[in-house]
């Protein structure tokens, strides 16, 4: 699968605003639950890859 | 993020409702806040913190008395921020009439036409704009550098710290889950190729990836190792740099004997004089009485004229020889008048008599002189003495105190310091070594993880449901790959600019030979030696030195995270981006250094605002940043009660002298004064 390089910067920019929201106490949660909100951005993203 | 004004509202010294608005112009971008000492520059940087965090910077003195002491209690306090961020502006307050810990905050988002909404999260909101645990990089008292930044015990904590402020510690995060997930996918992968020659490559693949990430966990503790070790080293620094004053205590010790030896040799001079004084007028004393009577028999003959007397044996003798009266009259031998006159030469003197009698009286008379002078003249000698004696005390008490301190330094042991440092040095150059040594190690591995997944891709093209699984994996290892090299990028970049102002610092600084480099851990290093010689690390810096390399550090710091959240299509944002609010920034700083640390800021921010006493406030510190000044205000104290210090304390701003105390109000509190509006 061909990934643009494009696609990987906007996927990135995504995680990190999850990692961010996490770390910083925007969102409270178990490092359990902030893996799993990865897991779902990574599948929208791939979601998004195969259309 | 850009601050716009804060209300002040019973807080303290501000009595009332009092507001400063903050210069937002870019080519204007220092506001300037003159107030000398507990006038409430302090409260107002603590006022700002406390109504973004609800809480107070390290060091704020009596933090639970925020509301004035003018104002009765249980009147309201509170605390309004205006700010701009993303092209949004918001209005944070924080409020109360209780304690400072239970006010409440509210965030109100400005709409278009001028409406406000306000947020549902405001903490939450905060925290997202501006983290609390990034805050103390963006507001904080100059004095707080030295205790929390870049040097000191804090130093891992710092580290930390400054990669959280980089945004590092989030893509660390976001690398250790994704390969978390990725190991969870590659579980999935076995599963769906079990008993092919998949689960071989696999499972190789994830022995491969396991021992790369064992070894960047390792790489991880060297590096907290190194950090460690930067640590004890600035340490061991400090200490030889306290020891390195002994050499001037030395120094002292040899000018306070130079001149005991001195005021000795002086006291041994003086007592000798008033021995002889003593020896001198203690005769004079014993004998006063005889002189006295001497003297005064003496004079009372000359005065009753038996001295020298009429009768002189020659003249008597003459007259009996030639038997011939002086009247002319003969005085027959044998006659009555011969026998008289014959007489007379018992009670006659001769020269010597005279002379004796002259001589006696001359010493007499120096004895009752000597006598009169001597009172005076010990009283004299004797003040000379005691002073003398006074600067001996002084002296030898000196000599004491330097013994003291040289033993305290001597107990420190500056040899053994230095070897202490030696070994330092060896183990950090095994630490950096393994450093080294282990990520050769990981890249080896990567080489064979890059051949194995060329052989899994292989192997898997046929399965669509490995197909499925394999794409998750492919995207998780792109994501993974990429946010490395931007780390490790964005890392290297950051600290090449930190190390090319520290070093535009330092060329303009009184240091200008040496260079500044910035290690991985964020730990600031001095070198002297040309091109082409071996670098040497300098050890030992004044502190005025380090107190303007890490201002600089920090702005530089700052400014880094402005250029990156600049940069178009960044991955990795800065953790936060904010205006430096910096309370007495230069400390201990000469003014030639004030002006440097100044304009290393002004450069590297976006808004400043800084809060200056007098001693801050120095020719050189305006003429750096004048033109660049927006809004400037001052605090003027007033006071009820002169005598709780009526010195007059003014300052020169322009050409306009500010009286910043005054001493006839009905309270005491303190008044903002706008006194220059930049456009």
């Amino acid at each position: 699968m061909k990934i643009e390089e494009s696609k990987i910067r906007e996927a990135l920019k995504q995680i990190l605003r999850v990692e961010r929201d996490h770390i910083f106490g925007v969102k409270t949660g178990s490092a359990l639950a902030r893996k799993r909100e990865l897991e779902q951005e990574l599948d929208k993203v791939l979601t998004e890859l195969r259309k | 993020m850009k601050l716009e004004k804060v209300t002040l509202s019973n807080i303290r010294q501000f009595v009332g409702k009092q507001t400063i608005e903050f210069s937002i112009d870019a080519r204007k971008k220092v506001t300037l806040i003159h107030g000398p000492n507990t006038v409430g520059k302090t409260t107002l940087l603590n006022a700002i913190y406390w109504c973004f965090y609800g809480e107070f910077l390290e060091g704020f003195n009596e933090p639970g008395r925020l509301r004035s002491d003018e104002v009765a209690p249980g009147e309201e306090y509170s605390v309004e921020v205006k700010f701009e961020h993303g092209g949004k502006h918001y209005i944070i307050e924080r409020k109360t009439s209780g304690s400072p810990e239970d006010a409440v905050l509210t965030v109100l988002q400005q709409q278009n036409a001028g409406r406000s909404l306000p947020h549902p999260q405001p903490s939450l909101l905060i925290q997202q704009i501006l983290p609390q645990q990034l805050a103390i990089f963006f507001f904080f008292a100059g004095e707080m550098i030295k205790k929390g930044f870049s040097t000191g015990a804090n130093q891992v904590k710092t580290t930390e710290a400054i990669r959280a402020v980089l945004g590092f510690k989030l893509a660390e995060q976001a690398i250790e889950d994704l390969k978390e997930i990725r190991k969870k996918k590659q579980k999935e992968l076995q599963a769906v190729s079990a008993g092919t020659d998949l689960a071989r490559i696999s499972s190789d693949l994830s022995e491969a990836e396991e021992f790369v990430d064992l070894r960047g966990k390792q790489l991880g503790d060297l590096r907290a190792a190194t950090a460690q070790l930067e640590v004890q080293r600035r340490e061991a620094f400090d200490r030889l740099r306290d020891m390195e004053s002994s050499s001037k205590l030395q120094q002292r010790r040899d000018v306070n004997e130079r001149q005991l030896k001195h005021v000795r040799e002086l006291l041994g001079a003086t007592l000798l004089a008033r021995q002889n004084l003593i020896n001198e007028i203690g005769g004079a004393l014993f004998l006063l009485g005889s002189a006295k009577s001497a003297s005064m028999l003496i004079s009372e003959a000359v005065t009753k004229k038996r001295i020298p007397s009429p009768f002189d044996k020659t003249f008597v003798e003459d007259i009996l020889k030639s038997e011939m009266c002086v009247c002319e009259r003969p005085v027959k031998s044998g006659s009555n008048e011969y026998r008289a006159i014959a007489s007379l030469i018992n009670s006659a003197t001769d020269e010597s008599t005279i002379n004796k009698a002259l001589s006696v009286r001359g010493v007499a008379e120096r004895v009752i002189d000597n006598a009169s002078r001597a009172p005076k003249a010990l009283q004299s000698i004797l003040q000379q003495q005691i002073s003398v004696q006074g600067q001996v005390e002084h002296y030898e008490q000196e000599e004491e105190r330097i013994r003291d301190l040289l033993k305290r330094h001597e107990a420190q042991n500056v040899r053994e310091t230095e070897l202490q440092l030696e070994r330092m040095e060896i183990v950090l150059r095994e630490l950096i070594a393994n450093k080294q040594r282990t990520e050769d190690e990981i890249e080896a591995k990567k080489s064979e993880i890059a051949r194995l997944k060329l052989e899994l891709e292989r192997a898997q093209a046929a399965s669509p449901q490995i197909e499925q699984v394999r794409e998750g994996l492919e995207l998780i290892e792109a994501l993974v790959t990429k946010l490395e090299q931007e780390l490790q990028t964005v890392e290297k970049r950051g600290i090449d600019r930190i190390t090319e102002v520290l070093n535009d610092v330092v060329a303009k600084s009184t240091r200008q030979k040496y260079s500044a480099t910035v290690t991985s851990e964020y730990v600031i290093r001095l070198h002297r030696g040309d091109e082409g010689t071996e670098r040497r690390p300098v050890l030992v810096l004044s502190s005025g030195e380090q107190r303007l390399l890490d201002l600089c550090f920090i702005s530089a710091l700052v400014a880094v995270c402005r250029e990156r959240e600049e940069e178009k299509n960044a991955v990795l944002l800065p953790g936060a981006v904010a205006p430096l609010v910096v309370d007495a920034p230069f400390g201990e700083l000469d003014p030639e250094y004030q002006a440097l640390a100044a304009k290393t800021m002004m450069n590297l921010s976006d808004q400043l605002i800084l809060l200056l006493s007098k001693t801050h406030w120095t020719p050189e510190v305006d003429a750096t940043i004048r033109s660049f000044v927006g809004n400037e205000y001052i605090f003027i104290g007033h006071r009820k009660d002169p005598a709780l210090g009526a010195e007059s304390i003014e300052i020169k701003v322009g050409q306009t002298i500010y009286q910043q105390m005054r001493y006839e109000s009905d309270k005491d509190c303190t008044e903002i004064q706008s006194i220059g509006r930049g456009k």
